[in-house]
């Protein structure tokens, strides 16, 4: 049966009705959280951060003196290459009999101004080799993991920026170019999940961050901007960073302090609790602006990025506010970081809210889900004609022959 | 590159078109190839038709339009542009010509020996049809040769000669049938003229306007020379009015004179029509030469005079008064002819075959009396009757010894209607003649306006007809009694052009075939006929010569 | 690329036509020009229908151009469009070439995907069209409606590429005569067209 929408409809009447009364609350939020901006006291809040002594249960970025100025675009240049790539899988599946994962990856390169050109592509790749579907431990070669679900996530974005890295390295051409990924720089599906840390020492330091640094020494020869944008960011990580001059508290210690108040009712709550950075930058920003940047502060970076910190401003597209996140290279020169604001919103204007190039990789890149049975078929097929037997498991039988 | 682009633009320029339908009954109909147009082809055209291994000869009997698509008639294409009209002409219309396939020319050379034969099958669907050749003709009707007379052309077919086996054709008695004014005395002239240049038969002319002998004249009025001013030595004139003759520039080799003896009972019941005489009193000659004699009847009876004398006769001879005086009356018009001689006749007879018997050709011209149907119609039949007589004893020596056979004779009458009515026909010597055909080497050569007036039975025995237009519904049918392919014949017999042109068909010729008369007139023509003179007796010098020709 | 004539490959086929998707945006034979296509046998087809689109069906194109002042800015502000959108040429097939030279009958088997298509040149055009045996297989055509649009260019460009032009448009008009007997308008308007 198909989902009951007449039930469903009740339902989401009731949620409506909620947000509703809501509504009125989260706008007060937000107008006090401008406030703090409007406000904000560099010097008080690096002297707080002090103070407290990493006893701060909060994740913040680390705020500059300039990370709440606003920033207008500048003029953009008439040549100019950007690239993008973006990607996909089809996870290990044990419905699919035999066991493989399959990446795709989508390119997209637009060179605007003189002999304005696009090149789009797509490279799947089939991963069966047993040395593929492990990830081991180089120091002990007893420990390992099958590579699929988030890991699998996290290789792909590693393929992701290894092929923008070899495109990058093919253009040869002093005009800017313009590297551009989607979603985050951070391996975000590395965080928060008990992975060994072989894992993230071989996806992260080995892998993603030798890929950045490979882009920072190219950077060093060609105009290179790496960027990568995250369209409807969740992020709260600045509104956060108001809750530490929000601390009613004369010394920042989150646990000792506030363990036993609910929360909503905390004294930083005021300012930050269920608004996230978005909302905020979406009064504060104009169109076509950005914030000031913030650097990354988190473990991953921290342990395994090598040099390479990652930082990221708020860009108001016109369409939306979104979060471009940066190497420090980039935001370490002012012309980059400027050329790069400038080429994003750009893209945007010529994608209709969304960089055109992204949506061209994102394109390339897609898996179907028809696809995905095509997918599962050919290698049902090539087993066959090898003379093995397939096994299928009932339940994806089902699912792809629909009786009453 | 052999292509069909190629192909039509060096088209074939006699391909008509292909047979698309037929049967034997009502002959095959040809789609024209589109290139060609109806209006190029006439009816009585001659055609080809080119199958698997057989070649047939064909006449164009009807012509009609076509198209594939029937709303062409509501709602005609846009013609205005060129483009369009020549595209659709030939294509979307088109044109159907009907076929009557006539003859089989076979193509296998050891067939030909037994020449054309009468079609007895029609050609396959598709077959090519062409416009006939000259060779075709030729190979249907022969070459001109000492045999071979020719008398036209076929229609459209100015350079192919179409001839007549004049040999073949006096074997039977022959018609020239046409109303007034569409050529038959020139046509006649030319028969005439062939039969004389071929030396195949002697002729005896009953010349009602005297025209054939000396000179005669064109529809346009115009002299034309006559017979013995081209063949002087061959042909002899005789004249029942020499006054008229001479005042022509005539000079008559013989002037006939008929005696009242030479009279005979059949002469008079000829002409009962034309005396418009009753049954009895027709009758009543015959009762008249029973009583007064065979020799003498005529001249006795007319002599008699009224009262009671007639009375007595009338009374023996058990007629009607009424009806031996009306006859009286009538055969009184003779004394007004002066060729006839109470005193006795000059055995004209026997004169006419004298030259009869050196092969000459004799015309007797008429004169005045020309007019005087009456006086054509005793003189003819009085004359031939005796000359047909004579002819019946030579043929019958000949039975015995057959190198005795006498020359062929054909005697020329016009206005054969009235000789050969139904009424009549039975009685006259030219209804014994036709009937008998060729018995006693002599025939008729008929010629007429009102063929629907001469007897079925007669019209059925002419071997050959040659007709000019006819437009009259009776005189068609009567032509045409008994002749196979009857109704295209007829459609093609009534849209004969009135001048110059004549469907020929019947014994002497394989097919029937529509003609353009040979020019007859003009100075090139009668240098024609002396060159074919000279060269004919040539010929014969050479035979004479030499021995007879294989 | 564009070496002798070739136009693009056969993305789609089948024994009746094929469709061709070109290598160029915007760079297509016109309606009714003579193509030909794969080898042993080499195949002959006339294009009748050209299409410009989104290479993904799903994907419509959107307007782009409102702060440019010319067309062609659109194209160079967003050159991935020449990506994204293709010319894709359907064709007819009316023949092939045998040992025995151009045989004008429907064809036996498609061409291969990715087979070559390339635009005949005039001689090859003047001796497919030396004969129109294929006429019937247009005219009768089952795929389409515009066919006789297809037919008048495909007749023009062939009489180009005669010696004598208008003998050869009158040799076609009679055969589209003959193969349109009892469609008196439908051929009235087609040699309209190509008596123009």
């Amino acid at each position: 049966m198909s989902l009951d929408l007449t039930h469903t409809a009740l339902q989401i009447d009731h949620m409506s009705e909620n947000i509703k009364n809501h509504r009125q609350t989260h706008i007060n939020k937000i107008a006090k959280a401008l406030d703090k901006i409007d406000s904000f006291d560099f010097k008080h809040h690096e002297s707080r951060i002090e103070n407290s002594l990493g006893m701060f249960n909060w994740n913040i970025p680390k705020i500059s003196s300039g990370s709440f100025d606003k920033f207008n675009s500048s003029d953009f240049p008439k040549d100019y290459y950007v690239i993008a790539t973006d990607g996909s899988h089809i996870d290990v599946d044990r419905h699919i009999p035999a066991n493989c994962y399959l990446i795709n990856i989508g390119s997209c390169i637009l060179k605007y101004g003189n002999n304005s050109f696009a090149t789009l592509n797509s490279i799947p790749k089939l991963y069966a080799e047993y040395d593929d579907l492990i990830i081991t431990d180089r120091e002990n070669k007893n420990k390992s993991v099958l590579v699929r679900g988030a890991i699998l996530s996290a290789k792909r974005m590693l393929e992701e920026l290894k092929s923008l890295t070899n495109l990058v390295k093919e253009i040869n051409s002093g005009i800017p170019i313009l590297a551009l990924m989607d979603g985050s720089l951070i391996m975000l599906d590395l965080i928060g999940q008990t992975h060994p840390e072989f894992v993230k020492r071989e996806l992260v330091q080995n892998g993603f961050a030798e890929c950045l640094d490979e882009l920072y020494e190219i950077s060093r020869q060609k105009k290179l901007l790496l960027a990568s944008y995250i369209s409807l960011p969740k992020s709260s990580e600045v509104v956060n960073s108001l809750r530490v001059s929000n601390c009613s508290f004369s010394e920042i210690h989150c646990d000792l302090n506030c363990s036993k108040i609910a929360p909503g009712d905390r004294s930083c709550d005021e300012v930050s609790n269920e608004i996230i950075d978005r909302e905020v930058f979406s009064k504060y920003l104009n169109t076509g602006e950005r914030s000031g940047t913030f650097q990354i502060d988190i473990d991953l970076v921290n342990d395994y990025y090598l040099d390479n910190k990652i930082h990221y401003f708020y860009l108001n597209t016109g369409e939306e506010i979104a979060r471009v996140e940066i190497p420090k290279w980039v935001v370490e020169r002012e012309d980059l970081l400027r050329l790069t604001h400038t080429l994003i919103l750009n893209q945007c204007k010529l994608g209709h809210g969304y960089p055109v190039s992204l949506i061209e990789a994102h394109e390339q890149a897609v898996v179907t889900s028809s696809d995905r049975n095509h997918f599962a078929q050919m290698v049902e097929a090539a087993l066959d004609e090898h003379g093995m037997s397939t096994y299928t498991s009932e339940k994806n039988l089902s699912k792809r022959l629909r009786w009453v | 590159m052999n292509s069909e682009i190629n192909n039509f633009i060096s088209k074939d320029v006699d391909v008509l078109g292909m047979v698309v339908s037929g049967s034997l009954t009502n002959g095959v109909e040809v789609k024209l190839k589109p290139e060609r147009s109806v209006s190029e082809i006439k009816v009585g055209r001659y055609v080809s038709i080119e199958a698997e291994n057989l070649k047939f000869f064909g006449v164009v009997t009807d012509i009609e339009l076509g198209a594939t698509d029937q709303t062409l008639r509501v709602n005609p294409p846009e013609i205005s542009n060129p483009f369009i009209a020549n595209v659709i002409s030939g294509s979307t219309a088109y044109g159907i010509i009907q076929v009557e396939p006539m003859l089989i020319l076979s193509q296998d050379d050891l067939d030909s020996i037994y020449g054309p034969q009468p079609a007895k099958t029609i050609p396959p669907h598709f077959s090519k049809v062409s416009l006939a050749s000259d060779e075709d003709v030729e190979t249907v009707f022969g070459l001109e040769s000492d045999t071979n007379f020719w008398l036209g052309n076929p229609l459209d077919m100015d350079t192919a000669k179409l001839c007549l086996n004049i040999e073949e054709l006096i074997k039977r008695s022959n018609g020239v049938f046409g109303k007034s004014g569409t050529g038959k005395t020139f046509l006649t002239r030319l028969l005439l003229l062939g039969i004389i240049q071929r030396g195949v038969a002697s002729q005896l002319v009953f010349d009602m306007q005297s025209e054939y002998g000396w000179k005669g004249f064109s529809e346009d009025s115009k002299e034309v020379k006559g017979l013995k001013q081209i063949f002087s030595s061959k042909v002899a004139i005789f004249s029942l009015d020499e006054e008229s003759s001479r005042r022509r520039g005539v000079n008559p080799d013989y002037v006939v004179r008929i005696g009242y003896e030479d009279i005979e009972p059949g002469d008079i019941s000829v002409l009962k029509e034309t005396l418009n005489l009753s049954e009895v009193a027709a009758d009543a000659a015959y009762s008249l030469e029973r009583y007064f004699g065979p020799n003498n009847w005529f001249k006795e009876f007319l002599a008699l005079s009224g009262g009671e004398e007639f009375i007595d006769l009338a009374r023996n001879l058990n007629i009607n008064q009424a009806a031996l005086s009306s006859l009286k009356n009538r055969l009184s018009r003779f004394k007004r002819f002066d060729f006839i001689d109470e005193s006795g006749g000059n055995d004209s007879v026997t004169q006419i075959l004298s030259y009869l018997d050196r092969g000459m050709h004799v015309i007797l011209e008429f004169g005045r009396y020309g007019s005087d149907l009456a006086a054509y119609m005793l003189v003819a039949n009085l004359l031939t009757r005796r000359i047909y007589a004579r002819y019946a004893v030579f043929a019958e020596k000949a039975l015995g010894d057959p190198t005795q056979q006498p020359t062929p004779l054909v005697i020329t009458i016009e206005e054969a209607h009235k000789f050969l009515s139904p009424d009549i026909a039975s009685q006259t010597i030219f209804g014994t003649i036709a009937r008998e055909m060729r018995k006693h080497n002599v025939t008729l050569l008929v010629v007429d306006q009102r063929p629907s007036g001469i007897d079925d039975e007669i019209m059925s025995q002419l071997g050959t007809k040659i007709t000019c237009l006819l437009d009259n519904e009776k005189d068609l049918d009567s032509v045409l009694t008994g002749v196979s392919g009857n109704r295209k014949l007829r459609s093609v017999l009534s849209r004969l052009e009135s001048k110059q042109q004549a469907l020929i068909f019947g014994h002497s010729v394989p097919m029937p075939m529509v003609i353009k008369v040979r020019d007859y007139g003009t100075a090139t023509s009668y240098g024609d006929f002396q060159i074919e003179d000279t060269k004919f007796n040539f010929d014969e010098d050479n035979e004479d010569l030499f021995g007879k020709k294989l | 690329m564009n070496q002798d004539n070739r136009i693009g490959e056969v993305v789609e086929s089948s024994s009746l036509q094929f469709t061709v998707q070109c290598y160029d945006l915007y760079k297509s034979p016109n309606i009714g020009t003579l193509v030909k296509c794969g080898t042993d046998p080499q195949l002959f087809g006339i294009v009748y229908d050209v299409s410009n689109k989104s290479m993904d069906p799903a994907r419509r194109p959107v307007p782009r151009g409102r702060d440019e002042n010319k067309e062609e800015g659109v194209y160079l502000s967003n050159p991935q469009l020449n990506r994204l959108l293709i010319t894709e040429v359907n064709c007819i097939l009316v023949g092939y070439k045998s040992t025995e030279g151009i045989l004008q009958s429907p064809v036996s088997l498609p061409p291969r995907i990715h087979s070559f298509v390339i635009e005949c040149s005039e001689e090859e055009l003047r001796e497919f069209s030396s004969t129109l045996d294929f006429l019937p297989l247009l005219l009768e055509s089952p795929i389409l409606n515009s066919i006789d649009d297809v037919i008048s260019s495909f007749l023009i460009k062939s009489s180009k590429s005669h010696d004598d032009k208008s003998r050869f448009l009158i040799y076609a008009g009679k055969e589209l005569a003959f193969n349109l007997s009892g469609q008196l308008i439908r051929l009235n308007n087609l040699l309209k067209r190509i008596s123009k």
